[in-house]
């Protein structure tokens, strides 16, 4: 019995080294897994497949390093998405420190594309007041962004003939905060135009009612969203060439942090679950005794 | 300005759409000077423990000295990759600090820039090599990266905001162990959902069995969700009382207290 | 050595150091707690004066000659009053200004998307429209259960956060059914939580492993 207290009372450092290990020994000894992409994301990149040649899709970044493991493979993979389908890319984020994480996402696309600021992408950066930024850029596109790098939005190919955000082939939000609500409240109520989104696990539960209504068309959840999202990716475009795609199709671009984080995830819950269980069954026992 | 907000939405004139836009883009602007006002606070704070000599006074040090290794390069170099007619406009010293930090070699004959630049590389690695004429650096502008602000931002503050988040995974885990005990139905109720959820939600689950995935799916799109949905309106309620209250009067907490 | 490799390894190292704080607080923490809090601070300062400051007002008002905003410039400025204590009651016009407007657009928007279409879609399960044209209370069909558990657990949840009644009898024994749906969601949300937290602890892992001591060892992956 005094065993069983002792273990239930271990030292937290303990717990922290056996989560460490079941972190990085995974990464090391890669572990492939089966994964099955479910309905919510298959909604955002189904979505986005049927969008015509030259369409523009608006994505909001609306998250900061503190998120980035879960929203930044998903940030790429939509990314990759709408360059090999030929789309073209407005990006802007509502967060102070989510600018250099836009400016990087499209540095990592210039990097896999042939992409030029102004007509195949463009980087709002920072956008300040969120709900008012929205129902501004509803009404008035250019008066709401008026510059991207320096460019002028009536000046740019990429934004020709936006006069509204609803006049964009599409919008998603990918957010760590409370963003979701912003966008469907201020967004997709007022000005009835198609939104989807990727959020951190963490707010994922909370956001099931907007699809259920429809208010979002998809919704990508967490690091397994991302992998699911990478993997129908790599399905579709694995093995397809591109004359806008700089890097070698056998590279496996489409495969990133999302996937190879997944044998870890599993990993790291199974052993979770472990520990608690364990810990409940030493508890009623230790109790019953006493 | 309440009653305006609220009658806004209601009158689809293109006055009031018009009067909607630009009341938003004023919001907008005095949101700029409320980051100002949060950026005033924390220095204030740190200030004050500088002056008082309070303990721990060495690290605001440190906190002055990380805002102004930002603020220097951003003021100096901007914030993103200048374009060519800015480029151009700057110093040849300016130039050169920004080519050289994004890893240009600066060649001065044409020999050297041809030589460089015949060397085989991949598509997608360019040769990073700029050269030096009186009218300018050519083939330069198209190697630029990164400014010093983004190279600090991506080097510097993405790894520290990143490792402090997720030293969150470390805490929930000890967290759970330690704390997570089923003393209740409900609490039985919670558990024994969390861990369908998590094993669920990943491979090894989808490995364990086929269903189990569909099993998560369906928990997230009915039991849970009508809580969810429950939650959402009443929270919804609740920001409607407390916008009316704001706009009526009642509630002026947020104006900061005193007389 | 490139920039790109001392970016890489200074990475590494302010990684390892925040990390140090789980063995025991200690100065190399400390140390870097304040850096991550100066240049945040630097940032911001960056950020509002190139994004914000440039582009909402100075450009709109020198080369699109918009005289009006130096109303919200001067609403600004009024906020930063806060600072004096003499002149801080100046501040609340603009906090009145920015809070009113903000609660009057918040109405509409909310009232519609987290009540109104809350409650049509849950109507729309318990009454649905049959390829007849009829009307039907609940449509049978595969996902009837799902369909009963929706509907019945937000009336329950509903019933539960209903204060202004006593939960007894049979209110209560509603409100009781409403708290195990929200256990499910609660727990739902921790099993999520988890699953985040361990994201990022992952995103930092796979840094450190396959960016940091790649470029020490190449090993290919």
């Amino acid at each position: 019995m005094n065993w069983m207290t002792r273990i239930t009372q271990l030292d937290r450092r303990w717990i922290f080294l056996l989560v460490a290990i079941a972190v990085i020994l995974p990464q090391i000894f890669i572990i492939k897994m089966p994964m099955e992409p479910t309905k919510p994301v298959r909604q955002v990149f189904d979505f986005i497949e049927q969008i015509p040649e030259g369409g523009r899709v608006f994505i909001a970044l609306d998250y900061d390093p503190s998120s980035q493991a879960e929203l930044l493979p998903m940030t790429l993979s939509i990314m990759q998405h709408c360059f090999e389908r030929h789309l073209r890319v407005i990006a802007t984020t509502f967060w102070v420190t989510g600018k250099g994480l836009v400016s990087s996402s499209f540095t990592q696309m210039e990097k896999e594309y042939n992409i030029t600021h102004g007509v195949d992408y463009a980087n709002y950066g920072f956008q300040v007041g969120y709900a008012y930024v929205i129902m501004q850029a509803g009404l008035n596109f250019p008066a709401a962004l008026p510059m991207a790098k320096a460019q002028r939005t009536d000046e740019m190919e990429i934004t020709k003939g936006i006069q509204k955000l609803g006049d964009v082939d599409y919008i998603i939000d990918l957010a760590a905060g409370a963003s979701i609500d912003v966008w469907v409240a201020y967004g997709v109520e007022r000005y009835k135009f198609k939104l989807g989104g990727g959020v951190t696990a963490v707010s994922a539960t909370q956001y099931y009612p907007y699809l259920d209504t429809g208010q979002l068309n998809g919704l990508i959840g967490g690091l397994k969203g991302a992998a699911e999202y990478e993997i129908l990716l790599d399905n579709k475009y694995g093995h397809m060439s591109n004359p806008l795609r700089k890097i070698d199709v056998d590279q496996k671009v489409f495969l990133g942090n999302g996937t190879k984080g997944m044998g870890s995830q599993s990993i790291v819950h199974a052993l979770i679950i472990f520990l608690v269980v364990i810990t409940n069954i030493f508890y009623f026992i230790t109790r019953k005794k006493v | 300005m309440g009653i305006i907000g609220i009658t806004t939405y209601y009158i689809p004139l293109k006055f009031s759409q018009d009067l909607l836009s630009d009341l938003s883009s004023w919001e907008r602007i005095i949101s700029g000077f409320a980051l100002v006002v949060g950026i005033y606070s924390l220095l204030n704070h740190h200030y004050h423990k500088l002056r008082k000599k309070a303990p721990g006074w060495g690290f605001s040090v440190v906190v002055y000295v990380g805002m102004v290794m930002m603020v220097i390069p951003g003021f100096w170099f901007t914030m993103d990759v200048p374009e060519k007619a800015e480029f151009g406009t700057w110093s040849r010293s300016k130039q050169t600090l920004l080519l050289r930090s994004n890893g240009i070699q600066i060649v001065n004959t044409q020999p050297e820039y041809d030589a460089a630049i015949a060397k085989p590389h991949p598509e997608d690695k360019p040769p990073k090599v700029a050269l030096n004429t009186p009218e300018g650096y050519l083939t330069a502008q198209e190697q630029l990266v990164r400014v010093p602000i983004q190279w600090e931002y991506d080097y510097i503050f993405v790894p520290m905001q990143a490792t402090m988040f997720s030293m969150l995974a470390f805490y929930i885990a000890s967290a759970a162990y330690r704390a997570f005990r089923a003393r209740t139905i409900e609490a039985t109720v919670l558990l024994i959902t969390g861990i369908i959820l998590m094993i669920g939600r990943v491979p090894i689950g989808e490995w364990m069995w086929s269903k189990l995935p569909n099993i998560t799916e369906w928990i997230l799109a009915n039991p849970s969700m009508a809580a969810q949905r429950g939650i959402m309106i009443g929270i919804g309620l609740g920001m409607i009382a407390t916008s009316l209250r704001i706009i009526f009067g009642i509630e002026r907490t947020y104006m900061g207290g005193g007389e | 050595m490139s920039m790109e490799t001392i970016g890489i390894w200074i990475a590494a190292f302010l990684t390892l150091m925040m990390y140090s704080f789980l063995y025991q607080d200690n100065p190399f923490y400390k140390f870097g707690e304040h850096l991550y809090l100066g240049v945040s601070v630097g940032y911001f300062i960056c950020v509002t004066w190139f994004e914000v400051f440039i582009p909402q007002l100075f450009v709109p008002l020198r080369e699109d000659q918009k005289y009006i905003l130096i109303i919200p410039t001067v609403l600004g400025i009024f906020m930063l009053m806060r600072f004096i204590r003499q002149a801080a009651w100046i501040s609340r016009w603009s906090m009145a200004y920015y809070m009113g407007f903000g609660s009057g657009v918040a109405i509409p928007s909310v009232l519609l998307a987290s009540i109104m279409a809350q409650l049509e879609q849950t109507m729309i399960t318990i009454f649905q429209k049959n390829p007849e044209g009829r009307v039907d209370i609940i449509a049978w069909g595969p996902s009837l259960t799902g369909q009963l558990i929706t509907v019945i657990g937000l009336l329950c949840v509903l019933t539960y956060f209903y204060f202004s009644v006593e939960h007894k009898g049979f209110i209560g024994r509603v409100g009781r059914v409403g708290i195990y749906f929200l256990m499910i969601s609660f727990g739902a949300s921790f099993g999520y939580t988890v699953m985040a937290r361990v994201s990022l602890l992952i995103g930092r892992v796979q840094f450190l492993i396959n960016v940091w001591l790649d470029s020490i060892f190449h090993f290919a992956k």
